[in-house]
């Protein structure tokens, strides 16, 4: 895509703060990570240490035990796997990519 | 009011009276008088600016990259080795369209090391996307100091003030110097179009990947032909208001009836007046007048001086005065602070020679 | 690392609040270190900063024009004047009478720090400006494809200390960069790993309450320099601080503390899991056991005799 000339800032200021949510780099794994809810302790260090920042917060409606629940953004998810390796219950797996 | 005071001082009078709110600084050759004098006006409370001294020009030219994104207007000087070694940094902020406004002391590049003035520093930095304006005078250094920050602010352009180094450096000459009243009434509040603001955040700096930095690139040509109308605009607003202009404020002419043209820059101007020649003084050189100089060389025999040389091609300035005058002669004068005096200018005037490197030294 | 907490609240979780100020779409690797260490730099730096981050691959993976992936303000110079243009923010916002409102923090790679903007980052701290430098330290140019910087450990691969038949990796020992700033005596000066991020969140709010310049050195894995599974990231950035191959603490206004107490872990439990050390023999790691031992020693007991010092005066 060619830029239009007028269209471009002065100076190249990017003046749209946290705008590469167009860039779906979900596209780029070859293994997935499958969050198994039933075992999820919520401890929120898959979070934490993801590089993408593909945990999502989400409310929690199945299980009353707990408030929130992690959903996985696949739209970003390169799946490197740390969650996987850092779960401390094992909750992740990482599955092959099918599509 | 009238004062007679060294060139480097009336540019540090001149910052001084535009109040800039950051002066980061370092020395070099000599341009080390305009540091010392903005040193003296803060640390005597007549200038309230936060100097920040830095351990190299190329951190020193940075430094203006973030006082002016944090919206403050800010000064700095340099020579020769120095803005060499700034020179990485001189695109960046010509790119990100930031109203820097620098003095340069024009000094020769090494080696050999040579502190004397000519004009190869700033043609080094031609191509920067810089305004390059040059002084022929003690009350033109005054005068380019103050237009340059309304120019810059402007133009959203960074800009040059340049004097030669030593002769004019150094020059003690009577100069008027406007008062604080009458500079705050020509020159309008530091406003920059975009700023790093907590409440707006803004990415300054990013990649311009192979579909927008040519379009970038577009824009910085287009900025410098708008910064030509705003150069001759400052120009006649300052005449108005001080009763002082510099020709049409890219190119002054002197004596345009005389048959023969010698075009320089700086001090040499002043010297070329006495030899009776018409005298175009170049005083913009980036963005470059050529329909102003094509205009006053029609049918003229016309001498170009050059202090600085661009190896393997030519005389910068002859190059670009070439291109729209073809009859245009070239003098390489005055490299490494050689002296460039009215007999020499008389003898280019006589001189048939395409290309002349004038060698005067004892004679 | 479990928590026992039956549930889950914003600001909990090993504190680190949910904000993003660094968000997906960039374009660094599966599983980055430097990505992870910049949710947790920005998240801890809040909303009131201003990052000056020099060029590397920080920077070129958020900022693709007309996108960028920072919510906060940010500005890139070149590669070596992140120091200076924190110093240029600092001066101006003084000067409007608005600094105490704003956090400046620097994000530079180690080429940046340790090599060629040390010279400027050297002289900022000796004005005293007040900004937090942080490094983020994957031990080489990985922007450029994994060259070695002047904190690249000894033996290590890299592009140009390749393993040849003659020489095998870097010949020579890193900086001790971060003894060096504490030389300048800043009133903050501290190292963390991106597997200990309450200590970096702490540390990154503790730099700004300190009226002059911090430093805080971050070492964070690489998956293409370093050479390993992308999964083992934060592994990595853990083994390096359990078999002490990275100290973390910190020296405050000359105090210095030992935050995290290695484990004593073998070295080589850290080197076996990193392509970049492959080529090891035993004796190879051996000697930098020993030298670890020696300089991690060395380190602390000098560090130790200062706080008797000051206590004393």
């Amino acid at each position: 895509m060619k830029a239009e000339k007028t269209k471009l800032t002065e100076g190249a200021v990017v003046v749209t703060p946290a705008s590469t949510g167009a860039n779906k780099t979900g596209s780029w794994r070859t293994y997935k990570p499958c969050l198994d809810q039933k075992k999820c302790i919520r401890c929120g260090i898959c979070w934490n240490f993801c590089p993408d920042n593909c945990f999502m917060l989400k409310k929690e409606t199945e299980n009353k035990k707990y408030k929130h629940r992690f959903e996985i953004n696949y739209d970003y998810c390169k799946g490197c796997g740390i969650c996987a390796k850092e779960c401390p219950v094992k909750a992740i797996m990482m599955q092959r990519e099918e599509k | 009011m009238k004062r007679i005071a060294e060139a480097s001082a009336v540019m540090a009078e001149a910052v001084k009276l535009c109040e800039p709110q950051v002066i980061p600084l370092y020395p070099i050759t000599p341009q080390t008088h305009i540091m010392e004098e903005l040193a003296n006006h803060v640390n005597n409370g007549e200038l309230k600016a936060k100097i920040i001294r830095t351990e190299s020009e190329h951190s020193m030219m940075s430094t203006l990259i973030g006082s002016l994104l944090a919206g403050s207007r800010s000064f700095t000087a340099t020579s020769s080795q120095g803005l060499a070694l700034a020179h990485e940094v001189l695109p960046i902020i010509s790119g990100l369209r930031l109203p820097a406004v620098i003095g340069v002391a024009a000094r020769a590049l090494a080696a050999p090391l040579n502190i004397w003035g000519d004009h190869s520093d700033v043609m080094d930095a031609r191509d920067t996307g810089w305004i390059q304006l040059h002084c022929r005078n003690t009350q033109a250094v005054f005068d380019t100091t103050i237009q340059a920050f309304a120019i810059a602010e402007k133009a959203r352009l960074p800009v040059m003030v340049i004097m030669d180094g030593y002769t004019l450096s150094h020059m003690f000459e009577p100069a008027d110097i406007l008062s604080k009243t009458e500079v705050s009434g020509y020159l309008p509040k530091f406003k920059i179009r975009y700023q790093l603001d907590t409440n707006k955040p803004m990415t300054f700096g990013p990649v311009g990947f192979t579909d927008t930095y040519m379009e970038f690139k577009h824009q910085l040509k287009d900025a410098h032909e708008e910064a030509a109308k705003i150069i001759s605009e400052e120009n006649k607003r300052y005449g108005k208001m001080f009763r002082r202009e510099y020709g049409d404020g890219m190119v002054e002419i002197f004596n345009p009836s005389a048959k023969q043209v010698i075009i320089c820059q700086g001090t040499t101007a002043e010297t070329a007046k006495l030899t009776g020649a018409c005298v175009i003084h170049v005083r913009c050189f980036r963005p470059f007048p050529f329909s102003q100089i094509e205009k006053a060389c029609r049918g003229k025999d016309v001498v170009v001086v050059d202090r600085a040389y661009s190896y393997g091609a030519g005389a910068p300035l002859h190059m670009e005065v070439k291109a729209v005058v073809p009859q245009a002669r070239s003098a390489v004068m005055g490299l490494g602070g050689r002296d460039i005096r009215l007999e020499d200018l008389q003898m280019i005037l006589k001189s048939k020679e395409k290309e002349l490197w004038v060698d005067n030294y004892g004679k | 690392m479990a928590s026992k907490s039956d549930d889950w609240k914003p600001g909990n979780i090993r504190g680190l609040p949910l904000e993003e100020f660094f968000h997906s779409g960039h374009g660094a690797c599966a599983g980055c270190g430097p990505a992870i260490t910049m949710r947790m730099i920005t998240k801890a730096a809040g909303k009131d900063s201003i990052i000056v981050n020099a060029t590397g691959c920080m920077e070129v993976v958020s900022t693709k024009y007309p996108t960028t992936s920072w919510g906060l303000p940010w500005v890139h110079g070149a590669f070596e004047n992140a120091a200076p243009i924190a110093s240029g923010i600092h001066a101006a916002l003084a000067a409007q009478g608005t600094r105490a409102k704003h956090n400046i923090v620097v994000i530079a790679g180690d080429g940046a720090t340790y090599d060629i903007g040390f010279g400027a980052i050297s002289a900022a701290f000796e004005r005293g400006d007040k900004f937090t430098y942080i490094c983020y330290n994957n031990e080489a140019y990985a922007n450029t494809g994994s060259q070695q910087s002047g904190a690249t450990p000894k033996h290590a691969w890299t592009t140009t200390t390749p393993i040849g038949k003659i020489i095998h990796g870097k010949e020579v020992e890193k900086k001790p960069l971060t003894e060096i700033i504490a030389a300048h005596k800043i009133p903050y000066i501290a190292t963390a790993s991106t597997a200990y991020p309450l200590d970096l969140f702490n540390k990154i709010k503790k730099s700004f309450t300190f009226d002059g310049p911090s430093f805080i050195n971050v070492l964070t894995p690489c998956v293409l320099t370093w050479k390993y599974d992308s999964s083992l990231s934060v592994e990595l950035a853990r083994l390096a601080v359990d078999t002490g191959m990275w100290l973390v603490y910190e020296i405050e206004n000359g105090k210095f503390t030992l935050n995290i107490q290695p484990k004593g872990l073998p070295v080589k439990n850290y080197l076996a899991k990193q392509g970049r050390f492959k080529h090891l023999t035993d004796a190879d790691i051996a000697e930098i056991q020993m030298h670890l031992d020696k300089q991690n020693k060395e380190l602390v007991a000098e560090r130790e005799c200062v706080n008797k010092a000051e206590e004393k005066i």
